[in-house]
């Protein structure tokens, strides 16, 4: 089971402020922060950010084994998760993540699927040379590696020799070690003389984070031509990673860390989920990563992707939509714009955030105010007895949880989380449309603070609308792309440069734009030294 | 590498079956440490057990599963596990401070939470068990340590607490078919492919350290520290590998599936029988993790919500069914015992008889995250624990414990353990 939502299931539970022992210390009743300003200096030169030796996660391997051997594996290594993203940059490999790595080169070498057809007598060791390792590698072996390489084939050539196949034996070692490798499993970032990535660093950190894998022999060509090493050549670069089929993996990763997907998948916890079978749990983790990209690619900007209710046409979800399915055309679908309005709305993403069997309106409002405005609320102070009232048949979910708004304890963080979360009230936990809770007419508007403002909202599409035109959301966006797209958490530093990358989200092409001008940016492209 | 007919004779059949032993070392008592965690503490008024007031108690309904094993327990209550910093994030501070004794990094910028508005880092100290297993003799057992698990998750300080140095976690194998191909896969008989396979791997791995030590170059000192534990764990991976095929009897295979029950109970089938054939003598099993295990258990009736979610419910209605929880992993620990001491070791006897076991918990109570009061039980054969005895202290901390453990390895002049202990030896009338 993956590690998920730090602290949320904290503030699952309604607090009544009932309090046992002593009063605990309730944080102070502060003003919200200021909004964000609306001209922000990005400083110049903007500072790079600061990736520490960068392990490969387990999506990375099992990609980029898939794409250059064509055998599908899965590494029992654990990954990082330091802050929503999975990035191993602080970690050392331990004992069994050794032998982890050490049975999984053995078992895909050994696969029926690995094609070693181009291991001929003559042709085996270029291949392996020549195409195989630096797809590995991400960059052309030095001629020591090649020496090395070339001897670790003879040896197994040898210890083969009269067997048929023996070259192919001599490959397996090779793959073996390729596999195990630090070359492989550490992103290596070497600097120009201006402090620069080189061009396969850069080809690193696009591959890795557009297509989740690593570059392939056309992106490395490209590398070593010198095509990268201007902010033009990347935007160009950026824009045809976008629209090859493999980007829907890298929007994949993003899209199911960001949203919190992953949740979808936790048996343990959503047996509810489970019992939907696997096409249709499928198609609700799919189709927020399809939307997101659909939308990249069409021209969107930042705001439509909180508020449009257009979606990729799955079948699967036909009847899960039900009448909030209007039309389809192609591969779109036109949902009812009162129900569905944006990302957030998407089945999935309401299924993600509820609980087996329950809405859950303070994991809805945690996940809008954490994820989609960057604004995590305090955690519940230790010692309040957060009870909620048992469920009963008089009450729905909503009435359940304005317990929490009687100690102003609680209403201070719980009034803007669960606030928001009544609006998606009429979507239920499998993120199906309903016209009631638990026998009883839902309300779903609601009155909350939102950043510097008093909003009051009723229902998914006054809130998408309310949303989608504010800067702090445009700037949140700008902050998630860049922390999954670096690897890292982006320094305070850089605090304008996040502001300045969300505003470019607007207007045509605005999704693109984020995604590409990040690359673009210095950020992205220097490197830090030892 | 088979032994011959004779070497048989000669070294009897226990060295025939642990050929990495000589006949001195099977024959040897080699005491062992069992670490065992379940997370987010217990319900203490279900916990704790009833005095009869002539010395004896009687077992609470959490406990009650370890009637039978009354008089191999040493239960503490009093016990409390300080993390040492000037902020606590629940949970996440005290996981790296349970068995090191030491606090979590909070000048590391690493993870930041930003609904704490904190920032930390990996644990400061080294776990109890792997400070021990760095001091017992170089290749007395194929493994220096041995971790399991279930449900470990990602690597985050809130669900790792074995520190093999400073920042250095290790991740406990949490697939028992994993760990069964890991530490008993039956040699191979054919010795010629045997041989051969050998020698593959050794070319590979050289190939995979040459790599390392070409890398070492342009690295800052932090992640030369990183590669540099990667590489030893690459060379003792070498090394296992060269040692003679060890040939433990083998444990039952454990059967696919992510069943909670039967995935924690075949764990420690495989606990049990690596350390009774000497694969190692320190060895920690993790049941889930610290944060956020928010897993239901329907058949407890937990159903809905998710025993994080439960622990924070301090509702009559929620602790009883969190009581449920707590009672079935009470039972785990039984369980675990009931193996233990079903287990042959090889120096005779089982190997509960031998090997001091310590439950803990990352805190004491769900819903406060309290830490004043950490839930602790001592377990092991008569010559390992005073059993039968329930211990009410005031004012220890969990370096009593870490200090006890040590005392039963062998490590008697130690009086202290972890950079937050306070000092004062061990826990008195507990080891045999």
């Amino acid at each position: 089971m993956r590690r998920a939502l730090p602290l949320l299931t904290l503030i699952l539970t309604a607090c009544t402020g009932e309090l046992i022992g002593p009063r605990p210390e309730v944080p102070p009743l502060v003003e919200p922060p200021p909004p964000e300003p609306e001209v922000c200096d990005v400083p110049n030169p903007l500072p790079a950010a600061v990736v520490p030796m960068r392990r490969l996660n387990r999506v990375h391997v099992e990609a980029t084994v898939r794409d250059v051997l064509g055998v599908t594996d899965a590494l029992a290594v654990p990954d990082e998760r330091v802050f929503t993203y999975r990035s191993n940059i602080s970690t050392s490999v331990d004992d069994n993540g050794v032998q982890a790595y050490f049975d999984f080169a053995e078992r895909v070498t050994a696969s029926p699927t690995l094609a070693l057809t181009a291991c001929t007598r003559n042709g085996c060791l270029a291949w392996l040379l020549d195409d195989v390792a630096p797809r590995f590698f991400r960059r052309p072996l030095s001629a020591d590696e090649r020496t090395r390489y070339q001897t670790l084939f003879n040896a197994g050539v040898l210890q083969a020799m009269g067997s048929p196949t023996a070259v192919e034996e001599g490959a397996r070692w090779v793959l073996q070690a390729l596999l195990q490798s630090p070359t492989f499993l550490y992103v290596d970032e070497p600097l120009t003389d201006a402090g620069m990535l080189d061009g396969y660093g850069v080809a690193t950190r696009l591959s890795l984070s557009l297509w989740g894998a690593n570059p392939d022999t056309t992106l490395l060509a490209a590398s070593g031509n010198g095509s990268l090493d201007t902010a033009d050549g990347v935007r160009a670069q950026v824009r045809l990673m976008l629209e090859d089929p493999r980007s829907e993996r890298g929007f994949n990763a993003f899209v199911s860390q960001w949203l919190e997907l992953e949740r979808l998948r936790q048996t343990d916890a959503r047996p509810d989920l489970t019992a939907l079978g696997e096409p249709l749990l499928h198609a609700l983790e799919t189709e927020p990563v399809l939307y997101v990209r659909t939308a990249t690619l069409a021209g969107a900007d930042l705001a439509s992707l909180f508020s449009d209710s257009r979606t990729v046409s799955m079948p699967a979800l036909v009847p899960h939509y039900g009448m909030d399915l209007v039309s389809t055309t192609g591969n779109t679908s036109s949902l009812d714009p009162s129900r569905r309005a944006g990302l957030l709305t998407l089945p999935g993403v309401m299924a993600a955030m509820s609980h087996a069997g329950v809405t859950s309106p303070t994991v809805r409002g945690y996940a809008v105010l954490a994820n989609v405005m960057c604004t995590p609320p305090s955690p519940p102070p230790a010692g309040l007895n957060i009870t909620l009232p048992p469920p009963s048949p008089g009450t729905t979910t909503r009435a359940r949880l304005e317990a929490h708004f009687t100690d102003p304890g609680c209403a201070y963080c719980h009034r803007p989380m669960d606030g928001l979360g009544f609006t998606f009230e009429h979507l239920d936990e499998l993120g199906r449309w309903r016209l009631l809770d638990n026998n009883l007419p839902i309300d779903d508007s609601a009155d909350f603070p939102l950043g510097a403002d008093q909003l009051t909202v009723q229902g998914p599409r006054q809130l998408a609308d309310a949303l989608s035109q504010r800067a702090e959301v445009r700037t949140c966006f700008a902050k998630q792309w860049m922390r999954y797209a670096a690897g890292t958490l982006e320094p305070a530093s850089v605090k304008c440069f996040a502001v300045d990358l969300g505003s470019k989200g607007t207007g045509a092409d605005g999704l693109e734009r984020v995604i590409t001008e990040f690359a673009a940016s210095e950020y992205f492209r220097k490197g830090t030294a030892p | 590498m088979r032994a011959s007919r004779r070497a048989l004779l000669a070294g009897g059949m226990a060295s025939a079956l642990f050929p990495w032993l000589s006949w001195a070392q099977v024959n040897a008592p080699r005491k062992k440490l069992l670490l065992f965690y379940t997370p987010h503490g217990t319900i203490w008024p279900n916990w704790r057990p009833t005095p009869d007031g002539m010395g004896g108690f009687t077992l609470s309904p959490i406990l009650a599963p370890l009637a039978a094993h009354q008089n191999r327990v040493v239960l503490m209550d009093g016990i409390s596990l300080p993390y040492g910093t000037s902020y606590y994030i629940p949970h996440t501070y005290t996981m790296p401070a349970l068995w090191t004794g030491s606090p979590i990094d909070t000048a590391s910028t690493l993870f930041t939470r930003t609904d704490h508005m904190q920032s930390f880092g990996w644990g400061t100290g080294v776990s109890v068990d792997q400070f021990i297993a760095s001091q017992l003799p170089a290749g007395e057992t194929p493994y220096r340590s041995i971790e399991l698990g279930t449900f470990c998750g990602g690597l985050h300080p809130a669900t790792r607490m074995i520190y093999s140095a400073p920042g250095m976690v290790k991740s406990p194998v949490d697939v028992p078919l994993t760990a069964f191909n890991q530490f008993f896969s039956a040699p191979n008989p054919d010795l010629d492919a045997a041989a051969k396979a050998l020698a593959r791997r050794r070319s590979v791995l050289d190939t995979v350290l040459d790599d390392m030590n070409a890398r070492k170059a342009v690295l800052t000192t932090n992640d030369r520290a990183r590669l540099d534990a990667h590489a030893t764990a690459v060379r003792a991976l070498e090394t296992r590998l060269q040692a003679m095929t060890p040939s433990c009897p083998q444990p039952t295979a454990p059967p696919a599936g992510t069943d909670p029950q039967l995935t924690m109970d075949r764990q420690m089938d495989l606990a049990a029988a690596a350390l009774g054939c000497g694969l190692t003598r320190v060895l920690s099993l993790q049941m889930r993790i610290a944060d956020n295990d928010n897993s239901l258990y329907p058949w407890l009736g937990l159903n809905t919500g998710g025993h994080h979610t439960f622990s924070h419910d301090s509702s009559t209605a929620s602790q009883a069914t969190l009581s449920q929880v707590y009672t079935w992993y009470s039972a785990r620990f039984a369980k675990l015992l009931d193996v233990l001491a079903a287990t042959p070791d090889l120096a005779g006897g089982s190997v509960l008889d031998h090997t001091l076991v310590i439950w803990g918990s990352e805190l004491g109570i769900g819903w406060t995250h309290d830490i004043s009061n950490v839930p602790f039980v001592l377990a092991g054969g008569p010559g390992v624990v005073r059993g039968n005895q329930y211990l009410q202290v005031t004012n220890k901390t969990n370096h009593r414990v870490l200090v006890t453990a040590l005392h039963w390895m062998g490590f008697t002049p130690m009086q202290s353990y972890g950079a937050l202990d306070p000092g004062s030896g061990p826990l008195t009338g507990v080891l045999a």
